[in-house]
């Protein structure tokens, strides 16, 4: 069958202030009828701008270069803008990652739905129109479509606004559907119920999709075939089931060791070493070369540029070495034992929350909220947005006033404390914020921003510049950063002084608010491995708040899973991941994607909806809304944390105790250590 | 919705309060009141003592707010002491000719400031939208009397072509009116224009960049209707805050303008007043021109919910 | 402060801003060695003469050389924009800066008192500050200067309250750090950026101001020469002197035409978060 979709020799560079930069090289793929496929890459690999290009979508500055870029057997390459408009939206369309900002504030969801086809169907009538927008936000589940059709996106919530964005893809019957990251912008529940959706409607209308996205666990879930993008080229394409026990590209297989999964637990992660090149061109021969640990130091390497190479069926690899890397015994995540967690349990306890709530006004974001952090544990919490999590950091820093509760750090109660006294206080507690872009400022140089901490707190000068060299050593960054501005660092390296910065006063409590989910997959691996390395140092507690399942499940002793500003379940890592007694922890697990394919299940359990606004919270148990156990004594009855299984295992549901009950919401098959 | 209307003019009567306290405040800062400027160059204590009673300038000064206040909260911004005209029918009777040349002014510099604006957003980069961008930079650094000056030079006094100045009014005149205010419309249509032209092609740019837009182009949309539909209505809000903003501005009365070409509007009448030190005129277009000025303001912000599907839709709701 | 210059002058149109203002500066600095007359030099016969070589720009009614008051008046403009500046922005940051930081009462206080100022039109403000303080250089700067306080007052709080939203603030608060330590080494350095472009572009507000309430005769009074009041006697003259009118204006343009590109070329720099509505009227 002829391609859908044939992109040939694509080749894109930017022209800035700076000069020509080259971001895309020399690539070339086919999509056909009814295929899924996947591109896989980190940021800057070229993976969004490769696809921007093929629906002709990119600015004027990108010199564009190829031999053909066919749709549906016509080659649009030299195509003017108006020719590209009857191709785009009719053959093929595409589902941006952003909800929030795809959709126009000031217009009706139903027009901007049925959009597509009034520009394509031109003389479409009005009544037509509103019946193809009724229609297709029914196929997307969108719940009573005749009255959200006449709402505005901002009545829509995260999830009803993708789905919405999928139905204005649809809308005008493309073959070919590109998506990108369409579920990175979305929590974990909402996340799994579009990645249900999208693979009903691909079988349905026999639909041909690319999903664009960082996310190995996604592509696990949803594609057949998958092309990985590193610096601008593609260095490997083949079906998904060979990809994760034999990848034939050492970034592949890099890629695959350094991520954490939920299914397992290890010591520490391959992370891969060094940055990606910034450009196409900036690393003469393999791009990839000086991260390969195939490569070591083989000429060939250094000096010449692998070209893709077909070596059986669909598949290909860029790496002078492929067979080599095919021979490979079975890429594994991480090396060495999982950290020993015994040491925690007899620490003292460092942080404790009694009781704890936090009201805006009518939105209630914290509900007696207990927990304890022992000196030399790590307390993991998990959550979707608008849980509460943030909140309980701020309130745990003492940066909020509880409304109620008790907050004591080393057994001092802070949260009634002021002025002098609490900033005092405050010291024993740092933390780690998710984007170092913004927790740093801007205007000052490393030295002064690992150094304000001490300088506060009144330490001798000479102390600070010994204290600062001993700060960049731990957390791996070279003395000559300490001139430069966080503007000229990576993310990455943002993040090691940030923690730096929270390390100076050796604090008792060290919060992580999302510290790695700015970074991409293989930096990631890097902070992981560093927390961990401090976890074995460091004499602190330490809070991690993550959305990551994997990484929760990689750094914490302990999890505290949290639903509308309530705990509703706790316990050790293991025996929460392994035998989870709460639906929504069960939710959590289960939308999670897999880690390989053959973790795809038929069956799965994902519960509908989002989570209720935090100034509305049901009546009893604050999950049964959209608990497929509810039962009435769910609305009547709060259920309170009882103790379960292993010792200090907690869960605040009716049917805790229930393990017959709880097997009917499957969840992913976990490996207990 | 009502709350935050509400609360917009709980705002701006504040701040008329303030004005009108500094307002009254001010005038009686001023060396020489009423009296010394009535009284002549030599006056006999006792005519001084007349006239301070007459105008009640003996009372303490909270006293004499309270009754200029009430006066001015009904209509009655007191008597001019040199014309001997009220206040009120003096700023009506100069305000019809200040709304018109302020109106001629905005639309002119509106349709400017769109064409200009949106010509240039849509060849970014390109020679036209550098010369047009160069062309707003220079209009907006020439100042607006001298310019008036120039035109008067080149049209007046030597192409003889419009009247220099004044304007008599239509009654009079009729149509042929109209001469009087092609160059004062003109002369004071020009920076803002230039400022609006500068506003529409950063907002359509800033519109151009959207997600939404993206996706719009992505659906096929193109051209007219992605304009229409995707990218004016929300380009919109921040241009009409300008024109309104600088519209409220213009009614201020423009003083320069006004001046130059003899215009018999506001501005001229209060910069006549302080001139002549007639207080009572000062006080009065003063406190008018902020009250027009706060007004038009509301207006705006209440407006914002007309174009904002979110505050529309909470009309009577909360927040 | 040199990294600054050098982007100007690598920037297409801030060279050329450079190159005006440098220019008038100048002129301004060693007004007495160019001028051909003394500014207030009077020549008997001479009055109301067009354009010659003893005279190039002419001469005013009272015999004066137009070319020297011109030069001469480059001295009251710049230094009552730049004076006016300095007052207005240190008067505003005080105010968006305590505003910001304190919140509560004083913000509120703060915040109604630059609506206000904003509510009157600039000049009729300038006029009515004149009308109490008298005419004079120093008057008329603090007039133009108060009349331009609000537009600082209202960036300096946006920027605080948009920084205070960043992570780096409470990370500073998390070390102990207090309020005044956070708003003097952080968010005051992270603001100076947007608070330049707003510098720039109010002296160019200011010198027009100048002029403007020259022209209206509430400027620096006679003999001293400024530009506005030369305009004024220009419009005055116009049919026996028509030439009069252009230079002065000229040279006005240039100071503005400078001023502004180099305003812009920092904004390409460093755009600040918020344009400030209105301006000069």
């Amino acid at each position: 069958m002829a391609p859908l979709l044939e992109v040939k020799n694509l080749s894109i560079a930017f022209r800035s202030f700076r000069g020509v930069r080259r971001v895309v090289d020399g690539v070339s793929f086919a999509i056909a009828p009814g295929e899924q496929v996947g591109v896989v890459g980190e940021s800057g690999s070229g993976k969004s701008v490769t696809m921007l290009a093929a629906m002709g979508l990119l600015p004027g500055s990108a010199i564009i270069e190829s031999d053909g870029i066919v749709i549906n057997g016509r080659d649009l390459s030299k195509a003017s803008d108006r020719q590209w408009s009857a191709v785009r939206g009719d053959d093929i369309s595409m589902v941006f990652q952003n909800p929030m900002t795809s959709l126009n504030p000031s217009m009706r969801i139903g027009p901007q739905v049925s959009e597509s086809v009034a520009v394509h169907r031109r003389g479409t009538s009005a009544a037509e129109l509103r019946k193809v927008a009724r229609e297709m936000l029914r196929e997307v589940a969108v719940p009573n479509p005749d009255l959200r059709a006449t709402q505005y996106p901002y009545e829509f919530s995260g999830g009803m606004r993708q789905r919405a964005v999928i139905a204005m893809a649809l809308a005008g019957e493309p073959a070919i559907v590109v998506a990108d990251e369409p579920t990175t912008a979305l929590d974990v529940t909402v996340q799994a119920q579009i990645v249900g959706l999208m693979e009903d409607l691909t079988q349905k209308r026999n639909l041909a999709s690319v999903v664009i996205t960082h996310d190995l666990g996604l592509v696990a879930e949803m594609v057949e075939r998958v092309i990985i993008m590193y610096a601008g080229r593609i260095v490997e394409e083949t079906p998904v089931g060979p990809l994760f026990d034999r990848p034939a590209h050492p970034y592949t297989r890099a890629l695959l060791e350094s991520r954490p999964v939920t299914t397992e637990r290890h010591g520490r992660l391959n992370a891969i070493p060094g940055l990606p090149p910034t450009s196409a061109d900036a690393v003469p021969g393999c791009p990839f070369h000086p991260r390969c640990t195939f490569a070591r130091d083989r000429e060939i390497c250094r000096t010449e540029r692998p070209p893709l190479t077909r070596f059986a069926d669909g598949r290909a690899s860029a790496c002078h070495f492929y067979e080599e890397v095919l021979a490979a015994e079975e890429p594994r995540t991480g090396t060495g034992q999982a950290a020993p967690t015994a040491a925690a349990a007899d620490g003292e306890v460092v942080l404790e929350l009694e009781d704890v709530s936090k009201h805006f006004g009518k939105v209630k974001a914290l509900n007696g909220v207990s927990l304890a952090i022992r000196r030399g544990e790590t307390l993991g919490i998990a959550g979707e947005s608008g849980c509460g999590k943030s909140t309980m950091a701020r309130i745990a820093m003492g940066l909020l006033k509880p409304t109620a509760g008790q907050v004591r750090v080393n057994g001092r109660d802070i949260s009634q404390l002021r002025g002098r006294a609490l900033r005092e206080a405050r010291r024993d507690i740092q933390m780690v914020f998710q984007d170092p872009t913004s927790s740093l400022d801007r205007r000052m140089r490393i030295r002064s921003i690992i150094a304000e901490p001490m300088v506060i707190a009144g330490m001798k000068r000479a102390a600070i510049a010994a204290r600062i060299e001993a700060l960049m050593e731990a957390v791996g960054l070279a003395p000559h950063y300490l001139a430069a501005y966080p503007s000229e660092l990576s993310g990455g390296q943002r993040q090691r002084v940030a923690i730096a910065r929270a390390l100076a006063l050796e604090p008792d409590v060290i919060v992580f608010d999302e510290p790695t989910s700015a970074l991409d997959v293989s930096i990631q691996a890097q902070i992981v491995n560093l927390l961990d390395d401090l976890r074995q140092s460091a004499n602190a507690g330490y809070a991690f708040i993550a959305h990551d399942l994997g990484v929760l499940r990689h750094v914490s002793d302990a999890i505290a899973v949290m639903y509308l500003g309530r705990i509703v379940e706790t316990g050790p890592t293991d025996a929460l991941f392994c035998d989870p007694r709460h639906p929504y922890t069960r939710a959590l697990l289960a939308s999670a994607p897999v880690d390989h394919p053959k973790h795809r299940r038929q069956e799965k359990f994902v519960v509908e909806g989002s989570p209720p606004d935090p100034a509305n919270i049901p009546s009893g148990c604050c999950f049964r809304n959209r608990c497929p156990l509810a039962r009435d004594i769910c609305a009547s009855e709060e259920p309170p944390l009882i103790e379960v299984g292993a010792a200090g295992h907690r869960a605040a549901c009716h049917f805790a105790a229930d393990t017959a009950l709880l097997a009917t919401l499957p969840t992913l098959t976990i490996t207990e250590q | 919705m009502l709350r935050y209307v509400l609360r917009r003019i709980g705002q701006a009567a504040v701040v008329i309060f303030i004005v009108s306290v500094v307002v009254f405040m001010m005038v009686h800062m001023v060396p020489g009141n009423v009296v010394t400027v009535l009284a002549g160059t030599d006056p006999t204590p006792e005519v001084v003592e007349a006239l301070t009673k007459r105008f009640g300038l003996d009372q303490p000064l909270p006293v004499q707010y309270a009754k200029w206040a009430a006066g001015a909260i009904q209509g009655d911004l007191g008597t001019s002491p040199i014309s001997g005209r009220k206040v009120s029918e003096l700023i009506a009777s100069r305000m019809g000719n200040t709304l018109l040349l302020a109106g001629a002014a905005i639309v002119l510099a509106a349709v400017f400031g769109i064409v200009v604006g949106v010509v240039a957003a849509l060849r970014r980069g390109g020679w036209i939208d550098t010369a047009l961008t160069g062309l707003n930079a220079t209009i907006l650094s020439i100042p607006n009397f001298w310019f008036g000056i120039i035109m008067i030079l080149v049209f007046s006094v030597w192409l003889r072509l419009l009247p220099s100045g004044g304007f008599r009014g239509f009654e009079r005149e009729g149509l042929s009116a109209l001469r009087y205010l092609v160059m004062p419309a003109i002369a004071l249509s020009m920076d803002s224009g230039a400022m609006i032209a500068r506003l529409v092609r950063a907002s359509v740019l800033d519109e151009l960049s959207r997600d939404y837009v993206t996706v719009a182009r992505a659906k096929g949309v193109r051209g007219a209707w992605l304009m229409r539909k995707h990218i004016a209505r929300n380009a919109a809000i921040p241009v009409l805050t300008v024109l309104g903003l600088r519209f409220g501005q213009m009614l201020g009365g423009a003083v320069l303008i006004e001046s130059v070409f003899n215009w018999p509007g506001l501005g001229r009448l209060t910069v006549e007043a302080i001139e002549t030190r007639d207080v009572v005129v000062v006080q009065g277009a003063l406190l008018y021109f902020v009250a027009v000025y706060m007004l038009i303001n509301l207006l705006i912000d209440i407006s914002y919910g007309w174009f904002n599907p979110r505050v529309r839709a909470s009309v009577g709701g909360g927040e | 402060m040199r990294e600054t210059l050098a982007y100007l002058w690598h920037h297409r149109t801030g060279r050329i801003g450079v190159c005006l203002v440098s220019f008038m500066v100048l002129v301004a600095i060693f007004a007495p060695v160019i001028a051909p007359y003394g500014p207030n030099e009077q020549i008997r016969g001479a009055e109301l003469m067009g354009m010659s070589w003893e005279h190039p720009f002419g001469t005013d009614f009272l015999g004066r050389d137009i070319l020297s008051r011109t030069i001469f008046a480059s001295r009251i403009s710049l230094t009552a924009g730049a004076l006016a500046v300095v007052l207005g922005a240190v008067l505003g940051i005080a105010m968006g800066l305590s505003a910001g930081s304190l919140g509560g009462w004083t913000e509120t206080v703060m915040m109604r008192a630059s609506d206000s100022i904003m509510a009157f039109p600039a000049i009729l403000l300038g006029a009515a500050v004149v009308a109490i303080l008298g005419p004079g250089f120093v008057q008329v700067a603090i007039a133009i200067a108060i009349a331009q306080s609000p537009l600082f007052a209202r960036l300096t709080r946006a920027i605080a309250l948009s920084e205070a939203r960043l992570e780096y603030v409470e990370a500073a608060e998390s070390m102990g750090a207090t309020k005044l330590r956070i708003m003097l080494f952080h968010i005051l350095p992270n603001s100076a950026g947007p608070l330049i472009v707003q510098a720039s572009l109010s002296v160019g507000i200011a010198i027009l101001l100048e002029s403007g309430l020259s022209f209206l005769g509430l400027g620096v009074q006679p003999p001293t020469p400024s530009w506005g009041q030369m305009l004024a006697d220009a419009l005055r003259f116009i049919d026996f002197i028509p030439s009069y009118a252009i230079f002065p204006g000229i040279a006005l343009t240039i100071v503005l035409v400078g001023v502004n590109f180099i305003a812009d070329a920092l904004r390409d720099k460093i755009d600040p978060q918020s344009v400030t509505k209105g301006g000069s009227n």
